[in-house]
């Protein structure tokens, strides 16, 4: 189990005594003094013992003879990993995990601990992050043992090895570092044991608190651990041989190291035949180029550079600009600002309001917009189209990069056109080389140029021909299957 | 320190950089077509076409507004245009300047440089001579769905590619006109009441016009120049009129000999297609082919040997051959190459091969 080493400092050992004295303000801790046949003092926490155990079990058992020691006690009840301890430490931890104790007398320093935790959570659901239409449809959950349920069944190797750590001074939470041993690189798992060993902060409520703690450039817009809801594309990351953090208490697995291009590969892809998957996924990272660069490429041109607006397009942009009394940037600042609106207003709303505000944003404000003369319907159809093109990211933390990453390339193009265009680009190309993930490269497989690694970059090719683990994570066994039978396809009589 | 060097830069650029002058699109006067007219030994006139964009783009074509001034030089006119307009001229659009067959004759120099010194400008903005004033021909209407310049620059552009003219832009002007050993040529177009045709090749020595073919003779003229795939011809076969409708020529400049006695020959290899013929009754079979394609090679030859007879009595090489001399071999003397380019034999091999005769036969 975990181990506990630097979480005391609030509560400076003391005695049973002083822990009941404390417990004892809560409402929830229940005191009780069992008398026929066995003499003795059960105590929990109302709120975290599971009362199935308690009558089912234990008092049960102690109804059946009077027992006289705490040993004998532990053979009556029928509940496993029973402990018994005098350690106040010890006893502190469980009883708030919702272990029932039973001592002989209430001054009793030798105690009992039965284990009878439960946990109220969600049940394993659909992903709603990163949806797929095929694949398997099972997300994780707040639970770290559900989650940890979900990678299990899914690998079910003696070599899948998972460490626990417990992270916030004053929450405690559980946080698990997964990975293959004989595959992940020992040099990769250090580097995370050693990040989350050293995070100190009192709370730890979600995994992104992790993302943002240990990434190497905390400064960086860019997420660099990969954030994934889905089981199953946490299970491929592992056989990858890379490295998994879960937190209890948070629905979104880490998964690292982790590359630019990894950013931007769905489920989808794999589920898919590999010809259709790389079409989609060649759209969706011209999407996002088109969602950085198009309202900065409609600046530069419109204000510095008109010739370059191809001449069946002139009338057409100059007729709708004629009566804007904004120069382009304001209005494309306004319009970005307003979709940026919608969006967190949309976030924010639940469900079933959310796509009435869609509606309300996109078709009443836009259209009025356009009729009132405030904004070019060309400007309005280039904003939405690269609004949702944003959205074709398949992980949600990208988007909201592409989100931020737009408005210095707008102001660059204002200052100074195309040449302002692509300062920026080289500024955040020069930012992504310089980047890491876990000490690894970001930029990789582009920067620096790992050619095998480029089969499940851009493109993805046949499953066939991934025989090697991408280099990137720098696995200890690179090998997948050997090339020489990747193509054998034999029939029932060879 | 060197976070803060870097973070007064940036600044300092954005400060600076709020003192240039943006003008959005629509509040530029977009020139799309520009004409020069001589006015006398100095001075030209120069005509431009400013399209006027509504609030409805539903509205069909823009109307147009025209204005000319008088100056000196191109610039200067530009001033002088610009003096009349709400909005600053920008010349970035510009698709074709044309020029009136009499200032072509005086020299294009100054309007040659302010063309090809001008970043902004496209290279493969077009250039055309004109017959007669430029002024009149900008200014008249031709259709009710095309402005004049597109109008203009799409029936050049067509020609181009789809007819017997040769390949033509700015690009190619400038090339030609500073390369060593070759001299640029432009098309000439014409105004005929409401609409307007090419005429011919106009031929320049220099910045200066010196001679021109009727258009009946651009093909013999691009098929030495290019390698083109459209284009059609028509000989005289036995009194017959025979079509040769061209799927692909190919020519290969040969430089024989070297550099002290050049003489050049142009292989052009023509895959045809018989599309029309006079005379019905003439069976294109076999032997009818063969003398077909005779007759074909004979008569361009000879059309193609006079023409560059011509070029060479007029010290012209638009063809380029000094310039494929200078490429092909060393010690290229260019004082040299114009002493004896009017007299370098160059034999000119045509081969003809008729593919096709179509499905009546």
């Amino acid at each position: 189990m975990g181990r506990r080493g630097r979480n005391q400092q609030l509560n400076k050992a003391g005695t049973i005594q002083t822990l009941y004295e404390k417990l004892k303000e809560s409402k929830d801790f229940v005191v009780y003094h069992h008398t026929e046949p066995t003499p003795c003092v059960i105590s929990y926490l109302k709120t975290m013992a599971d009362p199935k155990i308690l009558n089912e079990s234990i008092l049960p058992g102690l109804k059946k003879a009077d027992l006289h020691s705490l040993e004998k006690i532990k053979e009556a009840i029928p509940v496993e990993n029973i402990s018994i301890t005098d350690q106040a430490e010890k006893i502190k931890e469980k009883v708030l995990q919702g272990y029932v104790i039973i001592q002989m007398t209430e001054n009793d320093n030798q105690v009992l601990l039965i284990p009878a935790s439960t946990k109220v959570g969600r049940k394993v659901s659909i992903p709603e992050v990163e949806f797929s239409v095929v694949g398997p449809k099972e997300a994780f959950v707040e639970c770290l043992d559900k989650n940890m349920n979900l990678i299990r069944k899914r690998v079910p190797l003696p070599e899948l090895t998972v460490k626990e750590l417990s992270i916030g001074k004053l929450t405690n939470t559980r946080v698990a570092v997964v990975y293959i041993d004989g595959i992940a690189n020992e040099i990769n798992i250090n580097t995370v044991m050693q990040r989350l060993k050293e995070i100190d902060y009192d709370q730890m409520i979600d995994s992104s608190y992790i993302t943002q703690m240990i990434a190497d450039n905390s400064n960086s817009p860019f997420p660099q651990l990969l954030d994934t809801e889905r089981p199953d594309r946490m299970t491929e990351a592992l056989v990858e041989g890379k490295i998994a953090i879960l937190v209890d208490g948070s629905p979104h697995a880490l998964t690292c190291p982790t590359t630019i291009v990894e950013f931007f590969s769905a489920s989808d892809d794999y589920f898919l035949p590999w010809h259709l998957a790389t079409a989609f996924r060649l759209i969706r990272l011209f999407a996002v180029l088109f969602s950085v660069l198009s309202t900065s490429l409609y600046v530069a041109i419109l204000t510095h550079h008109h010739e370059m607006i191809p001449e069946e397009l002139l009338a057409t942009i100059i007729s709708s600009r004629a009566d804007i009394p904004f120069p382009p940037i304001l209005e494309v600042i306004i319009l970005e600002l307003s979709i940026e609106l919608l969006r967190e207003a949309g976030a924010r709303l639940p469900t079933k309001i959310g796509q009435t505000i869609g509606i309300v944003g996109g078709i009443v404000i836009g259209t009025a917009a356009v009729d009132a003369g405030l904004t070019s319907n060309v400007l309005l159809i280039i904003v939405a189209l690269s609004a949702l093109a944003s959205f074709t990211t398949p992980v949600y933390q990208i988007s909201n990069t592409i989100r931020l990453v737009r408005f210095p390339f707008i102001i660059g193009a204002q200052l100074w056109g195309l040449i302002g265009v692509s300062m920026v680009m080289a500024f955040f190309i020069g930012h992504l080389i310089k980047l890491q993930s876990i000490g690894t490269p970001f930029f990789a497989p582009i920067y620096p140029l790992r050619i095998t690694d480029l089969k499940d970059a851009f493109i993805r090719l046949p499953f066939n021909k991934q025989t090697q683990r991408p280099i990137q994570t720098r696995p200890l066994k690179s090998e997948r299957l050997q090339p020489s039978d990747a193509n054998k396809k034999r029939d029932i009589d060879e | 320190m060197k976070n803060n060097i870097s973070v007064m830069v940036i600044i300092g650029s954005m400060f600076l950089t709020g003192c240039a002058e943006t003008y959005s699109v629509e509040e530029r006067a977009v020139i799309r077509i520009a004409g020069y007219d001589f006015v006398d030994e100095d001075r030209l006139k120069a005509t431009v076409a400013i399209p006027q964009y509504g609030r409805d783009e539903s509205s069909g074509t823009p109307t147009e507004k025209y204005q000319s001034a008088v100056d000196h030089s191109v610039k200067e006119a530009h001033e002088n245009i610009q003096r009349k307009l709400s909005k600053p001229i920008s010349i970035g659009k510009l698709e074709i300047s044309l020029f009136n067959e009499e200032l072509t004759k005086n020299g294009l120099k100054n309007i040659i440089d302010f063309l090809g010194r001008d970043p902004k400008i496209g290279r493969n903005s077009l250039l055309s001579v004109v017959k007669g004033e430029t002024q009149g021909l900008i200014e008249a209407k031709y259709s009710e769905s095309e402005t004049t310049s597109k109008y203009i620059a799409g029936l050049i552009k067509q020609n181009i590619n789809k007819s017997n003219f040769p390949e033509t832009n700015l690009h190619k002007f400038l090339y030609a006109y500073y390369a060593d050993g070759m001299d640029p040529f432009l098309p000439i177009i014409k105004r005929t009441d409401s609409q307007v045709e090419i005429d011919g090749i106009a031929f320049f020595d220099g910045a200066k016009m010196v001679h021109s073919i009727p258009y009946s003779e651009a093909f013999n003229f691009k098929i030495m120049k290019q390698d083109f795939n459209r284009g059609t011809k028509g000989i005289k076969y036995k009194e017959e009129r025979i079509v040769l409708e061209n799927i692909g020529s190919r020519v290969t400049y040969h430089v024989i000999d070297g550099i002290e006695h050049p003489r050049f020959l142009l292989d052009i290899k023509i895959k045809g297609f018989i599309n029309e013929v006079e005379n019905i009754n003439l069976k294109l079979k076999g032997s009818v082919i063969k003398s077909v394609e005779e007759d074909f090679e004979k008569t361009l030859q000879a059309q193609s040997i006079e023409m560059i007879k011509q070029f060479q009595e007029l010290k012209i090489d638009p063809l380029g051959l000094g310039n494929e001399l200078k490429n092909r071999r060393r010690n290229f003397d260019l004082k040299k190459w114009e002493g004896v380019y009017p007299t370098v034999p160059v034999d000119v091999k045509i081969d003809v091969e008729i593919i096709e005769t179509g499905i009546t036969s």
